[in-house]
């Protein structure tokens, strides 16, 4: 090599080049998050104190066979407030289907906050407390809404990230069922 | 005179591998739960917060990610471990450092690519110079800048 001290130079400025260009696509920008890996996977167990249920839990095991439809929200979310309607309207449409729940599970809210919004607005469906956020970390929740679909074996099968339509819903209880 | 080079070459090699053992090393001894949950911690993203660690924020989900982290290390879980638990439930996403695949090999590895072929280059550039032999002035330039300084021999 007749120049290495050139050779060597032009080697580092290239990379130098290369790096900052990767870097200049990355600096400023969060990452996208899509939701953890969880669809086709077991559904993480979970065993929940229902709200105002005098000590009575809800338990992913006690709804083996049936298609479960999990919900994570909570009272000061603008979005979850917004879907209240469609996930009372998708209720009132299964509730009588022994196959079916729907559990909303409710992540970083007061149980009196919680207590006063299923009053006023006559949530039908069983709401389940997460105090210590351990469900809401196993479902991989990075907010809410988000709505969860498991299948009678325990498999989920389908995930929304964002405010549901009753569309979306039936969506979600097609692919349980499916599954 | 190469027995000798070859003498300062390895000493200086070791005060290099001496110098980074000291200082990745950090303080040694055994690190209690509350430090391995902290460091732990301090590398996870916290979910609901912006570029956050899960060490320095205090919402629900960041004190939930201790709580099982805690538990975890309680276990007996080396940390890699629990890194990975957590990769696998939210994927890569989680981590605030690059990894060693994918982006975070060129994020860590470009640095170490410039390293290397600046020392590369360097090494090469010195063995050059010191093969070339010193010029020896000759007469006629002895004349030359004597009889510019004015003291013509």
């Amino acid at each position: 090599m007749k120049h290495p001290l050139r050779w060597s130079a032009v080697g580092v400025g290239v990379v130098v080049v290369l790096f900052l260009s990767v870097l200049s696509t990355q600096v400023g920008s969060e990452p996208t998050y899509s939701g953890g890996p969880i669809v086709d996977r077991n559904a993480p167990a979970f065993d929940l104190p229902v709200l105002d249920g005098n000590g009575v839990h809800v338990a992913l095991r006690s709804l083996a066979g049936k298609s479960v439809i999990v919900n994570f929200w909570n009272s000061w979310c603008i979005p979850c407030q917004e879907e209240t309607p469609a996930l009372k309207e998708f209720w009132n449409r299964h509730a009588k289907d022994p196959d079916f729940a729907l559990v909303g599970i409710v992540r970083d809210d007061t149980t009196s906050e919680v207590r006063a919004y299923v009053k006023k607005h006559d949530v039908g469906y069983t709401v389940a407390l997460d105090p210590k956020g351990e469900a809401a970390l196993a479902y991989a929740t990075t907010g809410q809404p988000e709505t969860y679909a498991i299948s009678p074996a325990g498999v989920v099968t389908g995930k929304q990230l964002s405010r549901v339509s009753v569309d979306n819903l039936e969506a979600l209880l097609g692919s349980a069922r499916a599954g | 005179m190469r027995m000798r080079r070859t003498a300062q070459w390895i000493a200086l090699a070791l005060v290099v591998v001496g110098a980074l053992f000291v200082a990745t090393r950090g303080d040694g001894g055994p690190r209690s739960i509350d430090e391995r949950v902290r460091e732990i911690a301090s590398g996870l993203r916290c979910v609901d917060c912006q570029s956050q660690s899960v060490a320095s924020s205090s919402t629900t989900s960041a004190r939930a990610f201790r709580a099982d982290i805690r538990r975890r290390v309680e276990a007996g879980q080396s940390d890699g471990r629990i890194r990975r638990a957590f990769v696998d439930t939210y994927g890569e996403f989680i981590l605030l450092r690059p990894s060693g695949s994918g982006l975070g090999l060129i994020v860590w590895g470009l640095p170490v690519l410039v390293l290397v072929l600046g020392a590369g280059g360097l090494i090469l550039a010195l063995r050059r110079w010191r093969r070339e032999p010193r010029l020896i002035a000759t007469d006629a330039d002895e004349q030359l800048v004597a009889d510019e300084r004015g003291t013509g021999r």
